[in-house]
């Protein structure tokens, strides 16, 4: 039982110490772990992922997306797939069907003849947007909700290239990595001490002996005078 | 002392791990495109926004800055109350509204434009409560109120029947099941009992004050011995109905109506007395007129066979007139 409780602390202590590792190692000291940059384009007006592309929900993420034509007014923002779609409406544009971590996506360039419905900036509905000249980053949490990522230049005009980085952010991994590993180690060490550690026989020095017998009661004895 | 260390550093770990486990990403379900037309936080801000408008409209009577926040039949309809309010100088309550948050917001889900919902809130200026329906065409439309019956203080709408996502449950106008009658149906139903003549009798709802009212009217101007007087109603397509637990619906529907007079020879009309129609036919009228009227409805219909129909609440007024 002692032996199967060693090897288990010892293993569980490994695990701790790779989990630990690869989220210290993996994210490091800015908390952070991340992809590019990578070339997307578009012949037409925008560039808009399929909500099977961000297939996922909670992490929080950073996209830094920078424009091949150094100063382009770049927008970027975040809404729903039912409002984004009646947004561009017939707007030509490339759509992002999947993406593959570490990078590898798959588009289909959808041809129309319209714009979008307005300038992007006037929607209230955008569940975050950033604009910028020649970069914009935009940061938000990956909604439980059908959501699309639209990059465009609200300038409008056919043809977008863009070098897009993308983050996961999660503050503090780092040091808690660091303390999963140091923790696991430690589990490491003590299942190793439980392991090795010889113990006595139950019952050869571990009995406690019995108590004393009470002394019997005695008449208090006048004290003698002196001899 | 060694087997409280070993749990206390097992717990450790495992805290640790799950405190990972929480940090990865977990997959969605991106086979539901559809989104609930808005939420009671949203609906609060349109709520909001929409009083912020109504306030400047209501302060000048200024009918030009309601099509900001309303749209159709309601638009005419408070553009007609101000009109009425402007022309025989009464700026006292006509057309004045300013809703308290909402007590209840029904939304259904939509996948795609135009999208609607349901908001009952308590009109501070009467004291009612207005069931007010929101409509947004597209993305970039703004909320516009465009329907609003009114009702008792007291009123509560009957639970309404969501889905698995807590998205209202719509019924299309044509739709009978479980009821026996469709919401288009149960509308013009409900618009034969308010004509004058052959389904006065009607049963099929039970009766409310806004029938008496109507009727009284028909029989006060049916009595005019210098004009004859007829009235008619149409129904529009009930494009808003809710399927109630139970099995009943809940009905939005709007009627229209046209009181028209034939005045006698030698004989006249003038509505001094009467505001509305006073604003739209100053002066006196020696041949004929006409006055069109909008009302907005929300009925309950119950399942088939489990009791009578019902008005819940009415708005509505005059839209227009001519006369010569």
């Amino acid at each position: 039982m002692r032996r199967l409780g060693g090897i288990a602390l010892i293993v569980l202590g490994v695990l701790g110490v790779l989990l630990g590792a690869a989220l210290a190692v993996g994210f490091g000291p800015d908390d952070r772990i991340g992809t590019g940059p990578h070339r997307l384009s578009t012949p037409g007006q925008a560039i808009v992922t399929a909500p099977e592309a961000l297939a996922f929900s909670g992490p929080r993420v950073e996209l830094t997306v920078t424009s091949a034509e150094p100063g382009r007014p770049l927008f970027l923002g975040v809404g729903h797939d039912v409002d984004v779609r009646d947004f561009l409406g017939e707007t030509p544009r490339t759509r992002i069907d999947t993406i593959e971590l570490p990078w590898r996506v798959t588009t289909t360039d959808l041809p129309g003849g319209g714009a979008p419905k307005g300038a992007p900036e006037d929607p209230r509905w955008w569940l975050t947007e950033a604009q910028g000249r020649g970069q914009a980053v935009l940061t938000w949490r990956l909604p439980d909700s059908a959501a699309d990522l639209v990059i465009l230049d609200p300038d409008g005009g056919d043809g977008l290239t863009v070098d897009v980085t993308a983050a996961v952010l999660a503050p503090g991994v780092f040091v808690v990595g660091l303390a999963v590993a140091v923790l696991g180690l430690g589990v490491v060490i003590f299942g190793w001490a439980v392991l090795t550690t010889r113990v006595a026989p139950h019952g050869l020095h571990a009995r406690r002996p019995d108590p004393p017998a009470p002394a019997p009661a005695r008449e208090p004895v006048a004290p003698e005078r002196g001899e | 002392m060694s087997r409280r260390l070993l749990v206390g550093l097992t717990g450790l770990v495992a805290f640790a791990l799950l405190a990972g486990a929480c940090a990865v990403p977990q997959r969605k379900d991106t086979s539901i495109v559809s989104k609930p037309a808005a939420t009671p936080v949203t609906a609060r801000t349109i709520v909001a926004d929409y009083n912020e408008v109504r306030a400047r409209a209501d302060e000048t009577l200024d009918g030009s800055l309601l099509p900001e926040v309303e749209g159709g039949e309601l638009l005419d309809i408070d553009q007609g109350a101000y009109f009425v309010s402007v022309r025989v100088d009464k700026r006292e309550g006509y057309g004045l509204l300013r809703l308290a948050p909402p007590q209840q917001v029904v939304s259904p889900r939509f996948e795609a434009y135009p999208m609607w919902f349901v908001a009952m809130a308590r009109d501070e200026v009467s004291g009612n409560k207005r069931v007010a329906v929101f409509e947004r065409a597209d993305s970039v439309s703004p909320w516009l109120m465009t329907m609003a019956p009114e009702t008792t203080p007291g009123a509560i709408l009957p639970p309404v029947v969501t889905d698995s996502t807590g998205a209202a449950v719509t019924v299309l106008p044509d739709d009978d099941t479980g009821t026996g009658i469709s919401p288009a149906a149960a509308l013009r139903r409900y618009t034969g009992a308010l004509a004058p003549g052959t389904d006065v009798d009607d049963d099929f709802f039970a009766s409310d004050a806004f029938l008496i009212q109507t009727r009284r009217f028909q029989e006060t101007q049916g009595s005019l011995p210098f004009a004859d007087f007829q009235q008619t109603w149409t129904a529009q397509r009930p494009e808003f109905a809710l399927r109630v637990e139970g099995g009943g619906l809940l009905v939005f529907g709007t009627v229209t109506r046209r009181d028209s007079y034939r005045v006698q020879t030698n004989s006249y009309i003038d509505w001094d007395d009467n505001a509305d129609t006073a604003a739209y036919l100053p002066g006196r009228v020696f041949r004929s007129a006409d006055l069109d009227y909008a009302h907005q409805l929300l009925l309950y219909v119950p399942p088939a066979g489990s009791g009578r129909a019902r008005l819940i609440g009415q708005y509505g007024g005059v839209v227009d007139g001519q006369g010569f």
